[in-house]
């Protein structure tokens, strides 16, 4: 229903960041009737979500959580994602702004680019990895994380060889689709929208200058990101936690809680909020990675204050053996030989100090508004407290102190996931509420190819999923490929890298049309999952979305 | 590769369905006017959409009305007016006070109910629900609560400090226990508000009277994010803040007419006692009365302490499992207000999702009932959990399509196997289970 | 450039040694050092413990003074650091009831910290005649240079550089560890020896255990703890030089060597072994 009414109103909506705050206020825009344009300082959508392994309080995996998010927010029809880009300037007036944004360039062609990896696999260049926190190196062309939305390399401009200094350029003769192109320039786009929600989410504040606790210092003293990545398959050790000094595997490890956070001395001293529940989590992660391990929690206060938190610690402890010891920690020492490190803290029992040894450390850092933040506030004339989050109104807890202007997650204040999802939820409401009389008017809609008639014949398509390592790493999949194409009925079977990725559903779609596939049977996760996902693939390529079926070999299997 | 072999076993046999689609009721119910509700019905109202807000009390508020100031110094009444002012006279409200919801059925988009009011029944239809029924403060049993007129909650002490300050300024001893009905076997969790209570009205104390000897009794204190500034403004002004284990908590009587507080510091393992003017236990929150009847009425999930339990923690955070409900506020957990507000418009902001289309579709994968077969013998009806089969005017079980959830409850229950659950015919499963135990 | 210079009271007798390499080195660098007419006691730690407003005029006495001169301080004890600093910062927040007119302006240096500036680096590796190579050294800050950061303007109190990088300059090895400004006990050795003997034999068991030779510091009471000691029987003990003796050693090789007599750890037989002075 186009609704010609307000033409002034502009029923489009810029959500600046592209975290899991960005990406459920853009789902929820977009799913209204209004067009978003999401905008993502880096090369891929997923924010600090992305990079987690487990969440609390369920231990769920993240990526498994973010990615139907991610692949949504890819396929909407209604969201626009703008990667490598800024919000540079913001005029005009709620219900009517006019943006300006500016684009870096990637220096690959999306519409080229089929990720094949080739050009990473070939770039001489390797730089410390930041996905990974510095703890592993990756190259020069690159794609962020292996579910990246949109699933094309970037070229590091400050790094490449060729940007840089005009040598080599291997990318560009490997690339079987002629897709790196170094000549690409910055871009500014003006858009006009009706209203803008940031959600620039967080960094750590601990960083390698102000070296608290020996971090940058002694190897084996790791932030709670660097950590998390260690805790993840996709990581820099493969899910196995490993000391940087040595690669061994640590067996007695610590985490020091309120590392730049409750502390007046170094001008921080508001609390971050979730660092207790996500030490906790890593405590009982290490727990069952290795039941031998000793996980220790040096802490002031346990703040478990959401729903099932108090739970959650009290597993840990009595189920899961975390130890908890009330007590501050000033300093990290080392002991050189090992590169062990050492905690003095105050004995309760013995009533005097003592030295406890730990072979990896980790430091729950607090939480600081992202860099770009400040920059942007500045610009757009929006109100922040002295520590740099954007000030609120009471009343109005979403919106910032420029009209039409709203905000969610970290950026306001260091909250959880299920907080930040919740509070993108309400800036999409009082965004939809600004612009509400142009709901529908600025979309396109979905069309759907009809539906083929059905051949007699079933002709079904197997399509085996490796989920990463989940499943090849257990599962044969050649053989499995193969043993498919036995089977009755089965006129085609494949195999893919991660079947949920967008590429690899356009590649489904291509394939079940010109293989007139009337019937398709995934084997992968769960359809609890990704049903929804693979239904819509068939629509798409004109069969009815009921001849679909899920073999659950990652969770059965592997 | 078994799987692989039973699933294309199944897919040879799976048939092309249809969804069924049905028009969508633009119209929203929430449940409950305190501040979650009403936020909740504004902002969908805003949206152009027409709401009914339901409420049993014959005001509007809720437990906002009982708040005297938050620990930054804002005004819950103040809020409390500003959202009922928007209520009462927007057009697209259509507030009922003094009622309740009935009576529900339906599905997402397209639900049907009764309002029972002052002046009868009401029947309304709506497409989406909030629900808002907020919560309550929990009435400590402990401490000589209720038997010595020394011992008040922080609510009590909140307003008393509002209307009685030459009382106030009089206090020389006071002691605040935390956690009081949270955090223990019957309410194992942590009612979030209490340390910024605490801390707030320890700041009102001290600024009536510094000299004031003012103890927290805490176990951890929860002051998160920036309310942490707070607390370390309570510390430096003086204000002793003490720890105590639940294996040792303190004790409360009464010694001639003298209320004392016995303690044990952990930091020092000295015990103390100290003669009080005043105790204030810092009591949890608990969820409304009204909650258990909706959660009934609606088939609704709980949590065991009565909070609603949703969709999922971290994805679906203001959704309930079943479509077309949505939850804000106290009903969920304990929560400030300004979260609140946020989650209220969140959970409006997912039910306009329906409330904005036209049309929805359901899932064809549904029970169909073979009339031949059916004896009306009404297990299907008592036993599936969304309350969708009825006997007909054809003396037969109907099962309307948009109501089923394909659950399959009532196809493998029918004891004249009447029923079909399509997308899970028995051909299909039986093709699965025999290919499943093929030697291959 | 000239500098002026507050030697305080432990330079004229416990650190005699400390004042004799001052001098020399910055000869050598070219800097003068005008010592400041008539200076008169820091307070230490005493005055502040005290009497507020005695701490603050103790020191202020000595930055009018200086403040007359026209020229920037510098102060090798860190206590005399410390104490200067935190007048001037008493001084820029509020009045005191004192008699001397100062300039809250002035710079007041930690000797390491001006000696560590880039330039100065450069300076200090022109001069070097003879780099220390083969001496492995660990570099001890102590607290009051450093610490706290509002007054002595370090932020790196846990991890300080400056004697590091001065020690590089010179082409000494110089090792990291944790105790780099671990309390040592500093004077409650006088009241309370038990405790400083505990604080100070550790510093020295963790600096011995990273392999290094000697104990680099610049501040005399530093010097005094980790030199003067009691150790228990068998555990060695590692020669303590001021960092301005072994800017000397590598500025003037030839330089008599006499006056490492002052130590009460004879580092005399470690310099020997590396070809340090003259056997």
């Amino acid at each position: 229903m186009k609704n010609t009414a307000h033409p002034h109103i502009s029923g489009k909506a810029l959500v600046v960041g592209g975290g899991i705050g960005g990406i459920q206020c853009a789902l929820d825009l977009a799913d209204t009737g209004f067009y978003v344009y999401l905008l993502e300082k880096s090369a891929s959508v997923g924010g600090t979500m992305a990079r987690l392994d487990k969440t609390f309080p369920t231990n769920d995996c993240s990526t498994c959580m973010i990615s139907p998010k991610l692949v949504q927010v890819a396929r909407h029809r209604n969201i626009e994602i703008l990667t490598l880009s800024r919000l540079a300037a913001l005029n005009g007036e709620p219900g009517n702004f006019r943006v300006q944004i500016e684009k870096q360039p990637r220096y690959v062609d999306q519409e080229k680019c089929i990720a094949c990896g080739a050009c990473a696999q070939k770039c001489p260049q390797k730089v410390p990895d930041p996905f990974n926190g510095g703890l592993s190196m990756r190259k020069a062309a690159y794609l962020t994380f292996p579910q990246a939305v949109p699933l094309k390399y970037a070229i590091d401009a400050q790094n490449c060889l060729y940007l840089t200094r005009g040598k080599c350029g291997l990318c560009r003769r490997i690339c079987p689709t002629r897709a790196i192109a170094y000549d690409q320039q910055p871009e500014t786009l003006e858009l006009t929208v009706g209203a803008v929600v940031l959600c620039t989410g967080f960094e750590l504040a601990l960083t390698r200058q102000n070296g608290e606790y020996g971090y940058d210092r002694y190897r084996n003293v790791v932030s709670s990101l660097q950590y998390e990545r260690m805790l993840s398959a996709t990581g820099p050790y493969g899910g196995h936690v490993r000391r940087p000094s040595d690669g061994r595997t640590p067996h007695r490890v610590a985490w020091i809680q309120c590392v730049l956070s409750r502390d007046p001395s170094r001008n921080r001293p508001f609390c971050s909020a979730v660092c207790c529940m996500h030490a906790a989590k890593q405590a009982v992660l290490t727990r069952q990675h290795d039941p031998d391990s000793q996980a220790t929690i040096y802490f002031m206060d346990v703040r478990a204050h959401g729903k099932g938190f108090d739970d959650y610690i009290e597993r840990a402890r009595a189920h899961y053996g975390v130890h908890y010891k009330r007590s501050m920690i000033s300093q990290v020492y080392l002991e050189p030989d090992s590169e062990a490190l050492i905690i003095e803290t105050f004995d309760h029992h013995l009533n005097r100090k003592v030295e406890e040894t730990y072979d990896l450390v980790v430091l729950s850092s607090g939480f600081k508004p992202s860099e770009a933040f400040g920059d942007l506030a500045k610009r757009l004339e929006i109100d922040t407290n002295p520590y740099g989050f954007a000030l609120t109104d009471f009343q109005h807890p979403v919106h910032t102190s420029r009209p039409g202007v709203f905000v969610c997650g970290a950026t306001e204040t260091p909250k959880d996931i299920p907080e930040t999802v919740i509070q993108a939820g309400a800036a999409a409401a009082e965004a939809a509420a600004l612009v509400h009389p142009a709901r529908h008017r600025d979309v396109t809609s979905e069309t759907t190819p009809p539906e083929r008639a059905l051949d007699a014949e079933p002709r079904i398509g197997v399509f085996v999923c490796h989920c990463g390592s989940n499943i090849a790493g257990v599962v044969d999949i050649e053989k499995t490929v193969a043993y498919a194409k036995t089977l009755p009925h089965v006129a085609y079977a494949d195999h893919f890298l991660f079947s949920c990725s967008n590429d690899t559903l356009q590649k489904m779609e291509a394939l079940i049309r010109d293989k007139r596939l009337n019937r398709i049977v995934v084997a992968a996760c769960s359809p609890r999952t990704h049903e929804p996902l693979f239904q819509s693939v068939l629509q798409k390529a004109g069969v009815n979305p009921y001849l679909f079926e899920l073999a659950s070999i990652r969770d059965q299997c592997s | 590769m078994d799987l692989i072999r039973a699933s294309t076993a199944r897919a040879a046999r799976l048939e092309a369905l249809s969804d069924h689609t049905y028009s969508v009721t633009k119209t929203g119910l929430v449940i409950g006017a305190g501040i979650a509700g009403m936020t909740a019905a504004l902002a969908l109202a805003d949206q152009g959409f027409a709401v009914h807000l339901v409420e049993k009390e014959g005001s509007l508020g809720g437990f906002a009305n009982n708040l005297t100031g938050t620990l930054e110094g804002n005004s819950p009444v103040a809020l409390v007016h500003a959202l009922a002012e928007r209520i009462k006279t927007h057009r697209n409200v259509h507030l009922h006070l003094g009622s309740q919801l009935v009576a529900h059925r339906g599905h997402m988009g397209a639900f049907a109910g009764a309002i029972r009011t002052t002046s009868g029944e009401e029947a309304i239809q709506y497409g989406a629900v909030v629900v808002a029924t907020g919560g309550s403060a929990y009435t400590p049993t402990e401490y000589l609560y209720g038997r010595d007129e020394r011992v008040v909650t922080q609510v009590e002490l909140s307003r008393r400090l509002q209307t009685d300050l030459d009382w106030a300024r009089g206090l020389r001893q006071v002691v605040m226990i935390q956690c009081v009905g949270s955090r223990n076997e019957a309410f194992p969790f942590c009612s979030r508000v209490c340390c910024s209570a605490a801390v707030k009205n320890a700041l009102l104390l001290k600024e009536l009277n510094p000299g004031i000897n003012l103890v927290v009794l805490y176990r951890d204190v929860r002051t998160f994010a920036f309310k942490e500034l707070y607390y370390l403004k309570a510390r430096r002004r003086g204000v002793l803040f003490f720890r105590y284990i639940p294996q040792a908590p303190p004790e409360v009587h009464r010694e001639n007419g003298t209320l004392v507080v016995d303690f044990t510091d952990r930091s020092s393992h000295q015990d103390f006692g100290i003669q009080l003017d005043l105790l204030v236990l810092s009591a949890g929150i608990r969820p409304n009365a009204g909650s258990a009847q909706i959660a009934d009425l609606l088939k609704l999930p709980t949590t065991e302490e009565g909070f609603f339990l949703e969709a999922h923690v971290k994805l679906r955070p203001v959704e309930m499992a079943t479509a077309g409900i949505f939850i804000a506020g106290l009903a969920h957990s304990p929560r400030f207000i300004e979260e609140t507000l946020t989650m209220a418009k969140s959970a409006a902001q997912q039910a306009a999702k329906i409330l904005c289309r036209g049309q929805m579709t359901t899932s064809a994968a549904v029970a169909e009932v073979d009339e031949q077969k059916c004896t009306a013998c009404l297990v299907c009806v008592r036993v599936c959990p969304f309350g969708a089969p009825y006997i007909g005017d054809e003396g037969v079980s109907c099962i309307p399509p948009s109501a089923c959830m394909g659950c399959g409850i009532c196809t493998a229950e029918c004891p004249a196997g009447a029923i079909t659950l399509k997308h899970s015919t028995d051909d299909q499963i039986t093709a699965k289970i025999d290919a499943l135990l093929e030697n291959p | 450039m000239a500098l002026s210079f507050y030697p305080g009271c432990s330079l004229e007798g416990m650190a005699n040694d400390y004042a004799r390499s001052i001098t020399a080195v910055f000869e050598d660098l070219g800097i003068d050092l005008v010592e400041i007419d008539d200076w008169s006691c820091c307070g230490s730690t005493a005055a502040h413990s005290l009497d507020e407003t005695m701490s603050v005029a103790l020191p202020a006495r000595n930055l009018a003074a200086a403040g007359e001169m026209g020229l920037d301080i510098v102060s090798p004890c860190a206590m005399c650091f410390n104490r200067l600093r935190y007048a001037q910062l008493m001084l820029k927040r509020g009045s005191f009831d004192i008699p001397w007119q100062v300039d809250t302006g002035l710079a007041v240096h930690d000797m390491t910290r001006f000696l560590a500036a880039p330039d100065m680096l450069a300076q200090i590796r022109k001069r070097v005649v003879r780099p220390l190579a083969n001496l492995k050294t660990v570099c001890y800050y102590g607290c009051q240079m450093v610490r706290p950061p509002s007054i002595t303007g370090h932020t790196d109190f846990e991890n300080p550089q400056t004697l590091d990088a001065i020690m590089g300059a010179v082409g000494a090895q110089v090792k990291d560890w944790s105790y780099k400004s671990t309390c040592c006990g500093a004077s409650i050795g006088i009241g309370r020896r038990e405790i400083r003997d505990t604080l100070t034999n550790r510093i020295l068991d963790k600096a011995a255990h990273t392999g290094a030779e000697a104990i680099v510091v610049s501040c005399p009471l530093c010097q005094a703890n980790l030199d003067t000691v009691p150790r228990r029987p068998g555990a060695g003990r590692l020669p303590v030089f001021y960092f301005t003796e072994l800017m000397r050693l590598a500025f003037r090789p030839a330089a008599e060597a006499g006056w490492f007599r002052a130590h009460l750890t004879n580092p005399l037989p470690l310099l020997n072994t590396k070809g340090l002075v003259a056997a």
